[in-house]
């Protein structure tokens, strides 16, 4: 065999189970049909939260009393800091992939047979293939020509007026970074809310704050037709059309599995997922899949933890994922984060009773820690300043067993946003 | 959420194993589908859903015994919970589960990630390590020690095993054999008398009823000991170990051995003074039927004060019976045969009454035989109909 380990698709679940094989001293092949990296790092959460960084630090100084302040942005000068940003991460990884002995190889990789992989017309053997073709926007027919998170991310210019088609996380981040840069903002959500996915007490804070920055939020609402001339007219069955000379598509994504040679193997499908079982394994054992094509939530992080299950697999160290904590995270305003388990017992606090999130001049949302009968904590749901950097330490309680009365007694430092966790892990009795 | 609880099974039935769960998670059940096999020291019992619902977790595993009334299902059903809920926090919960369908079963102890993967890279099973802090919480010590004490589970000599050797482990009804067998061996001090009694009565009586109604040789017996009994009452007691006193108990509930496919069981004739010896007959016959057919009701089974063993059918003159605990006596029927009583040959059988010699002394025990020999080498005079 030329290969311990080929890797189809070099996305975040790829290139760190790659890493992880490769410094245990396995010899892996690497395949890449467009950038190394793959969505997220090239054109998803890297270059999303460069762009709300920059919505959030201006929108901070124009709310903040007593500051007045002429500004100007120039989208090309900034793109090019992002994309510095981006290939500054993504380089790093592939640079490291490469000293660390892997072969990367660029063209469209599939599967010939259980022990073969095909690009640009060679033929390579490896003992295991991991299959990491991530996800693509949904598409519709009839609806061309808009903008999906590539394009939207990679504008140079700030649109006047934005529509976004989907209220879903990527519609609502974009929504409210342009917003916040000046855009005039319509997002057309077919279900009755936005971030219809998500807890609705998280999604409601979300959306209170999207109207009070001015974003008109259509809810129940089917976009009938997209038309370009121009400019883009689009027409929402039961109400009038509109114009806006930028349209964001974001109505979900779907698993990538085109021309991965899967169904000549027979590999059994899960929908348009790739079964898996606990190991990561595809029916076929020496296949693996993981990230978004293997299903479940399409998130970057699940697609590391994958890649960490599958490469301790072909390691030969038994292993098998357990999702009892997988957080998500969504970087609006506020930033609302989730991990584990909901339940009918919790404890919530607001920010407004956050000392430092006012110092923020941040006052919406809330810290709510969900828990069992013996006080264990199951979960939480967190709608603050930084969310998604401490949503991790209930991911650890929820890990690890811990009680609300573990993490209460656990000294906080003050004043921080992740106090809100310690004073809503403080029982009542 | 409806949380199902082991239900009250029978009088002075305090726990059960579960044998086996007739449902899993995700199966939805309707009220009165059968959930779970709970085997008690009597009887195994088959536990009704309570509410229709879907399955969301068993609660205790299977071999694992519960106690009554300790949780060991959950199910989610639209009938009113019975879980308990908070003061405040009644919000209904919203729900946001991320749920990935994997074949793997992860179970839900509280241990750290690490130490849930080193057990598993040393292949143990969370489920059945003890934790050692009292907060439930499995330690990396915990599996060491779990798996250091594990090959001392297995004592070597006795297990070797060569070539065609077949090992029993006592399970199901062998298992509450093996246990009541050496709970009674263990605690009672048993003593054993013997006599021979003359049978020719007994057997024209059968013959005298033959083909117009039924009437069992054990039976016989059965009635003979509760005859006995009123002058005896000490004979028909149950021994309690908590305080270490005896009870005698003014209801004479025979207990009659009978083979069945699984093992011995113990059926129960109640209030036995209150039937007759063709009630008692036609009893033992449908409940000894029902034994064999698996249809025993745990009422059949359990309460008994003093036990009558009849393998005498099957052979042996003579045997020495364990004491069905908790009770103070038991009487062996042995094979028929004959004897030279007083010069002359009489056809009959030898009676073996085994006693608890704390409470029950040789005097008195052949006091009690000697009643019993009177009552059933004359059987109408006592027994009648």
């Amino acid at each position: 065999m030329d290969f311990d380990a080929a890797f189809i698709g070099s996305g975040a679940g790829g290139y760190y189970s790659a890493l992880r094989l490769l410094k245990r001293k396995k010899k892996v092949l690497i395949i890449e049909k467009e950038k190394f990296g793959g969505e997220c790092l090239n054109y998803g959460c890297i270059p999303s939260k460069a762009l709300i960084e920059l919505s959030e630090g201006i929108e901070y100084l124009k709310d903040m009393p007593g500051v007045s302040m002429n500004y100007s942005i120039d989208m090309k000068e900034w793109q090019k800091w992002k994309q510095s940003v981006v290939t500054r991460i993504t380089g790093g990884a592939e640079k490291l992939c490469l000293s660390l002995g892997a072969k990367i190889v660029y063209g469209k990789g599939s599967i010939k047979d259980r022990n073969t992989v095909t690009v640009n017309g060679t033929d390579y053997s490896a003992e295991n293939i991991i299959i990491d073709t991530g996800s693509v926007p949904v598409k519709i027919n009839g609806i061309d020509d808009v903008y999906y998170n590539r394009e939207i991310l990679a504008m140079e210019n700030i649109p006047e007026k934005l529509v976004i088609i989907g209220g879903g996380y990527i519609g609502i981040e974009m929504g409210t970074a342009f917003r916040k840069l000046g855009s005039d903002v319509y997002i057309v959500e077919m279900k009755d809310r936005i971030l219809p996915e998500i807890e609705e007490d998280l999604a409601r804070e979300v959306d209170k704050k999207l109207r009070k920055l001015g974003v008109k939020i259509m809810t129940g609402s089917r976009v009938q037709s997209v038309k370009k001339n121009g400019k883009y007219t689009v027409a929402i069955e039961g109400s009038e059309s509109m114009e806006a000379d930028t349209v964001l598509m974001s109505v979900g994504r779907v698993p990538n599995t085109a021309d991965t040679g899967i169904e000549k193997l027979g590999i059994q499908m899960d929908g348009k997922f790739i079964h898996t079982d606990g190991h990561k394994r595809t029916s076929v054992p020496n296949i693996y899949a993981i990230g978004d094509v293997s299903g479940g939530p399409m998130l970057a992080h699940k697609a590391f933890y994958d890649g960490y299950v599958a490469a301790e697999n072909i390691l030969g160290n038994d292993t098998v994922v357990d999702y009892r904590a997988l957080p998500f995270v969504v970087y609006t305003d506020p930033e609302i984060a989730f991990t584990g388990k909901s339940g009918a017992k919790y404890n919530k606090v607001p920010v407004l009773a956050n000392p430092r999130s006012l110092t923020m001049n941040q006052k919406e949302g809330f810290f709510k820690i969900y828990y069992d009968d013996d006080g264990s904590i199951t979960g939480a749901g967190v709608a603050a300043p930084r969310s998604s950097e401490s949503i991790t330490e209930i991911s650890l309680a929820v890990e690890s067993g811990l009680s609300i009365d573990d993490l209460f007694l656990t000294i906080h430092p003050h004043p921080t946003v992740s106090e809100g966790l310690k004073d809503a892990a403080e029982r009542n009795d | 959420m409806y949380t199902v609880s082991l239900p009250p099974i029978g009088e002075g039935i305090q726990e059960g194993e579960i044998v086996k769960w007739n449902v899993k998670p995700g199966d939805t059940v309707k009220k009165d589908d059968e959930l779970v096999e709970v085997m008690t020291d009597k009887i195994t019992v088959k536990i009704p859903s309570p509410v229709a619902g879907k399955i969301v977790k068993t609660l205790v595993s299977e071999g694992e015994t519960a106690m009554i009334g300790d949780a060991i299902l959950e199910i989610d059903s639209p009938d009113e919970s019975n879980s308990p809920t908070g003061e405040k926090n009644v919000e209904p919960a919203p729900k946001q589960e991320v749920s990935i369908n994997t074949d793997e079963k992860i179970s839900n102890v509280k241990a750290t990630p690490a130490v849930r993967a080193y057990a598993r890279s040393k292949n143990v099973d969370l489920l059945k390590v003890k934790p050692s802090s009292p907060d439930g919480r499995i330690t990396k010590e915990d599996i060491d020690s779990f798996t250091s004490q594990k090959p001392v589970e297995a004592p070597k000599p006795a297990s070797v095993a060569h070539e065609g050797d077949e090992i029993i482990t006592p399970t199901g009804i062998r298992k509450i054999i093996f246990d009541k067998m050496t709970k009674s061996k263990q605690i009672i001090p048993h003593f054993t008398i013997t006599d021979f009694i003359d049978t020719n009565n007994i057997e024209k009586s059968i013959k005298q009823y033959a083909g117009k109604r039924y009437l069992s040789f054990t039976a016989f017996f059965v009635k003979a000991v509760s005859a006995a009994f009123k002058d005896f009452p000490k004979l028909n007691a149950v021994y309690n170990e908590n305080n270490k006193t005896y009870t005698i108990k003014k209801t004479y509930n025979i207990g009659v051995a009978v083979d069945s496919p699984t093992g011995l069981t113990v059926v129960v004739v109640r209030d036995v003074a209150s039937k007759s010896i063709f009630q008692i007959s036609d009893e033992i016959k449908d409940m000894a039927e029902r034994a064999r057919t698996g249809k025993l009701q745990l009422q059949d089974v359990q309460g008994s004060t003093f036990s009558v063993t009849n393998i005498g059918s099957i052979g042996g003159i003579m045997a020495t019976p364990i004491i069905n605990y908790p009770e103070v006596a038991i009487l062996e029927v042995n094979s028929r045969t004959s004897a030279f009583v007083n010069g002359e040959l009489k056809q009959g059988l030898y009676l073996t009454l085994a006693c608890d010699h704390r409470l029950i002394d040789g005097a008195e025990a052949a006091r009690f035989l000697g009643r019993l020999k009177e009552v059933l080498e004359y059987p109408l005079l006592y027994i009648g109909d």
